[in-house]
């Protein structure tokens, strides 16, 4: 199955109407989604209408967490089965995830002052996506280090996984040591603690930031293999020069 | 042979801190000196100085790995002594391994010695023998999490201030769990729960880490 995909070539034509595709739904479904947050949903009972930036904090920490495990596996698929698009795709993936991480870390640190009377607190989620953000822009830096697109590819991947699997770690040592944040609510286990006027445009507006941020990877990765292929390309015909 | 390999790479590390001389101690020097500025900056009143003094105790462990962590792969790289190591047969993470672990034996255990001497300076209430446990532990994990970064960007000149920033994420856990361990050890409450934290990262970090660096390392 993955095979199919990994062809460089059928990326390009499917990408080529489902990249706009996405952008469009998705710049629909965000507009849309922010108006109906920000017209149509009551107050919140105790938050009035700060608990609102909630419609942005939350959807771009949870697409911001998806594109870290999508970089993990697309990294784990280009270790093990050494396809070039996996690589393409966690390459472009990041970018996307640290801007949504800061994304997240900014609106809720505006949440933060009227709510909690700060604009930080170490808290353990707080701090946990702060790290995150950390790990992506270590990941960007380590592969823009190298000259060589495979060194870079392959100890980008080697330092995905290895953030991936300590995360978790991270994420627990974190709660450990302090909570302030309020438990997760929206989708646990035991069905949604969200009243559902809330809990319908959330959903909404995290498909639409989903969209938007697969647009955003197709795009990314189209001009990466565009370039790669120019690269290629200018190499051929330099030696053939020669 | 395999056993006599991983021996022979582990002295040869030895032997090479060794003959370094003065740079045998750099990171326990970098280590004393930072808790020796801490309290000027933080001013000599022992309440504040022994609350702040198992965090800054880690933290300058943490910085004190990273003054030497690109040697540990970058010189052999370059020599080609890596490529002996991969072509005599020896698994690589092995090789890896022991050299970390000759690494760690020069510049960190050092470090672990010295944080009872680091407690008084830092004003804490109970200084025991028992203090060393939790920066000892704490260390291996540091050293195996630097030794991924190192691996990572043996190629690379100038690596230094980009493996701080690859594996700084990394050493979250040990800050947390070793600054509280500590901290019950100079309070007098004896060992905690961190303990057992920190020696499960530390299982964790070698179970992990050779794999990493041998395959950041076999096709650079």
């Amino acid at each position: 199955m993955f095979s199919t995909f990994a062809n460089p070539h059928r990326f390009l034509a499917l990408s080529k109407w489902l990249m706009p595709l996405f952008a469009v739904l998705g710049a629909i479904i965000v507009a849309t989604g922010w108006a109906w947050a920000f017209f149509f949903v009551p107050e919140e009972l105790y938050q009035g209408a700060t608990a609102k930036i909630m419609y942005i904090h939350v959807p771009a920490a949870m697409v911001s967490l998806a594109a870290y495990a999508s970089m993990a596996v697309c990294s784990l698929l280009f270790l093990t089965l050494k396809h070039s698009i996996a690589d393409v795709a966690a390459k472009s993936a990041a970018p996307v995830a640290a801007a949504l991480s800061f994304i997240c870390l900014v609106t809720g640190s505006l949440w933060g002052r009227p709510t909690w009377g700060t604009y930080w607190v170490w808290d353990a989620r707080l701090t946990s996506m702060l790290f995150q953000l950390f790990l992506i822009l270590g990941y960007m830096a380590l592969r823009s280090a190298f000259q060589r697109e495979q060194d870079a590819a392959r100890a980008g991947a080697i330092l995905c996984l290895v953030g991936a699997v300590n995360l978790p770690i991270i994420k627990f040592s974190v709660e450990w040591w302090n909570t302030l944040h309020q438990p997760a609510g929206f989708i646990t286990l035991g069905g949604s603690s969200y009243a559902p006027e809330f809990y319908w445009p959330l959903w909404y507006n995290l498909i639409g930031i989903g969209l938007v941020f697969g647009a955003l990877m197709m795009a990314a990765m189209r001009a990466e293999i565009f370039n790669r292929q120019y690269e290629a390309k200018l190499a051929r015909m330099n030696r053939s020069a020669a | 042979m395999m056993r006599n390999g991983v021996a022979a790479i582990f002295r040869r590390e030895l032997s090479l801190a060794w003959a370094g001389g003065s740079g045998l101690f750099l990171p326990a020097a970098f280590f004393a000196g930072t808790i020796f500025l801490a309290p000027l900056g933080i001013g000599p009143e022992p309440r504040l100085l022994a609350a702040s003094a198992p965090g800054l105790i880690f933290v300058a462990l943490c910085l004190a790995s990273l003054t030497t962590l690109e040697r540990i792969f970058q010189a052999d790289l370059e020599v080609g002594a890596l490529d002996h190591h991969r072509l005599s047969g020896l698994s690589m993470e092995l090789a890896t391994l022991a050299k970390v672990a000759a690494h760690w034996l020069v510049s960190g255990l050092p470090i672990a010695l010295l944080t009872p001497v680091a407690a008084v300076m830092m004003r804490a209430e109970t200084v025991t023998l028992q203090s060393i446990l939790p920066v000892f532990l704490g260390s291996i994990t540091i050293f195996l999490w630097g030794g991924i970064g190192a691996s990572l960007t043996a190629g690379l000149r100038r690596s230094g201030p980009l493996v701080a920033l690859l594996i700084l994420p990394l050493f979250v856990p040990v800050v947390i769990f070793g600054a509280e361990e500590l901290n019950h050890v100079l309070t007098g409450q004896g060992f905690g729960a961190g303990l057992g934290l920190l020696a499960a990262n530390s299982l964790a970090a070698l179970a992990i880490s050779p794999f990493a660096m041998s395959l950041a390392l076999k096709l650079e």
